[in-house]
């Protein structure tokens, strides 16, 4: 273990270690249902990102489909992680 | 890691458990108390420890004093409890935790008789598995933003992906649902004891977070369980101890094993967590009790049955009781272990095994009707 630690950009690129379909009001100001995918990151898999899904492309997809991962700032100036895009096998 | 002295359950006693109801959680707690003093034959000036876990589970908790949580202070002052040596309230924290807790403040010779309580209360307002504010705190803010704690979403996601990896349909996670049922008819607090389940409506019950549906969910409840702990030289005569031979944490599982002394071919019975049903099968594997991704054929297969190589669960979980968040596993456990379990009672009383908690966060208790 250190201490010794600095800030480094990571591609964004991940696999997809599940997802759930939630079909109750799980977020507040979004109707259900939303996907919530949990993806490893591909420069580390121990690190699990949870994003939502917006764009469905997880809906279906293979455990361990690749993903890539972008930001989306909301009106808040707030940022969260996103599913960009996803592997389309296994729909 | 070593027992010194032994410890034993001295008492158990446990409130109504129901969907809804007038009286507060106060109330509650006081009727499970009372009634693990009775079942101790220790009176409540005698009660020199105390150990909660206040935590309400639901989503959309208001965590509210007295309203959905109960804390030492208005426990002890409720029940009178004069000359606590020793009290405490675990922070996030299950059942089995409470008995180790409890356990630790009588060996160093701090209490003579802790007195554990865990209580739940299911508030009137919207569905306790949604959250309503639109505002996080803490490490809420990193988990709320993706629903990633509604609706018990992060097992839902690890339940998919046990799923594909073994081949295990909705159907086979039916069995699990069913086996709490058929228990549960044998519990008379269970909210669904005398509500058998088909498999056609299993399958067509809405669904929750996939691949979890309704069913698969327990049911949030107002209800209280407690228990009186003391050394074993202590146990009072007319009450019935389960000795507790053995604790393990989340980081250290399988010391409930090297502590009791005991294999997991010892363990005659075991009461594992179900907040959802796919939970089952995760320390039934990685104990080994089956095969790694066996587990939904064990079920299947009837070994969890009360006639089973292992029966699991046997009043009902709290998929078939009510969402106790694990005292109710305890109790069972202890109840099985001193013979106290009545119409449900076990031909082999213990070792028996209890583990609280998510997959990544449990702790374990061995309970025995013999010291080691």
């Amino acid at each position: 273990m250190s201490t010794d630690l600095t800030w480094t950009d990571v591609s964004g690129r991940a696999t997809l270690r599940g997802w759930t379909q939630i079909f109750i009001p799980a977020v507040p100001g979004r109707e259900a249902p939303i996907t919530v995918a949990e993806c490893a990151l591909a420069e580390d898999p121990r690190s699990i990102l949870v994003v939502l899904d917006e764009s469905g492309a997880t809906n279906g997809a293979a455990i361990g489909a690749p993903v890539a991962i972008g930001f989306r700032r909301d009106d808040n100036g707030w940022s969260y992680p996103e599913i960009v895009k996803a592997s389309a096998a296994s729909r | 890691m070593r027992r010194s002295q032994s410890v034993v359950i001295a008492g158990f006693g446990a409130s109504e458990i129901t969907r809804r109801s007038e009286r507060g959680i106060t109330a509650f707690s006081l009727d499970a108390a009372l009634a693990a003093l009775a079942d101790a034959k220790v009176d409540r000036s005698q009660i020199d420890g105390y150990v909660g876990a206040p935590f309400s589970t639901n989503a959309d908790a208001r965590h509210a004093e007295g309203g959905d949580e109960i804390s030492l202070k208005t426990a002890a002052n409720a029940l009178g409890l004069k000359s606590l040596a020793y009290g405490v309230d675990l922070y996030r924290r299950y059942a089995t935790d409470m008995v180790v807790s409890a356990a630790h403040a009588l060996v160093a010779g701090t209490c003579r008789y802790v007195l554990g309580l865990r209580a739940l209360y299911n508030l009137p307002g919207p569905p306790p598995a949604v959250p309503s504010a639109a505002v996080a705190y803490g490490g809420e803010q990193f988990t709320r933003p993706f629903g990633y704690m509604a609706a018990g979403a992060r097992f839902a996601t690890r339940a998919r992906c046990y799923m594909e990896r073994h081949g295990v349909t909705r159907g086979d996670l039916f069995e699990v649902v069913a086996l709490s049922r058929r228990h549960a008819a044998l519990n008379p607090s269970a909210v669904w004891r005398d509500r058998p389940l088909t498999r056609e409506a299993y399958l067509e019950a809405p669904m929750i977070a996939s691949p979890h549906s309704l069913f698969d969910c327990d049911m949030p409840v107002c209800g209280a369980a407690a228990f009186v702990m003391c050394l074993e030289r202590d146990l009072p005569a007319g009450a019935t101890g389960a000795h507790v031979v053995g604790w393990g944490g989340f980081a250290t599982p399988s010391n409930v094993f090297e502590m009791s002394g005991l294999g997991r071919q010892d363990v005659v019975h075991c009461q594992l967590y179900d907040g959802f049903s796919s939970m089952v099968y995760e320390w039934l594997e990685t104990f080994g009790f089956c095969e790694e991704g066996g587990a939904w054929k064990f079920i299947r297969d009837g070994h969890g049955d009360r006639d089973g190589r292992l029966p699991i669960n046997t009043f009902g979980g709290s998929l078939g009781e009510g969402r106790l968040h694990g005292i109710g596993h305890l109790r069972e456990a202890y109840l099985q272990v001193t013979g106290k379990a009545g119409e449900r009672q076990l031909q082999r009383a213990g070792p028996a095994l209890v583990q609280v908690g998510p997959f990544d966060d449990s702790s374990f208790v061995m309970l025995r009707p013999e010291a080691a």
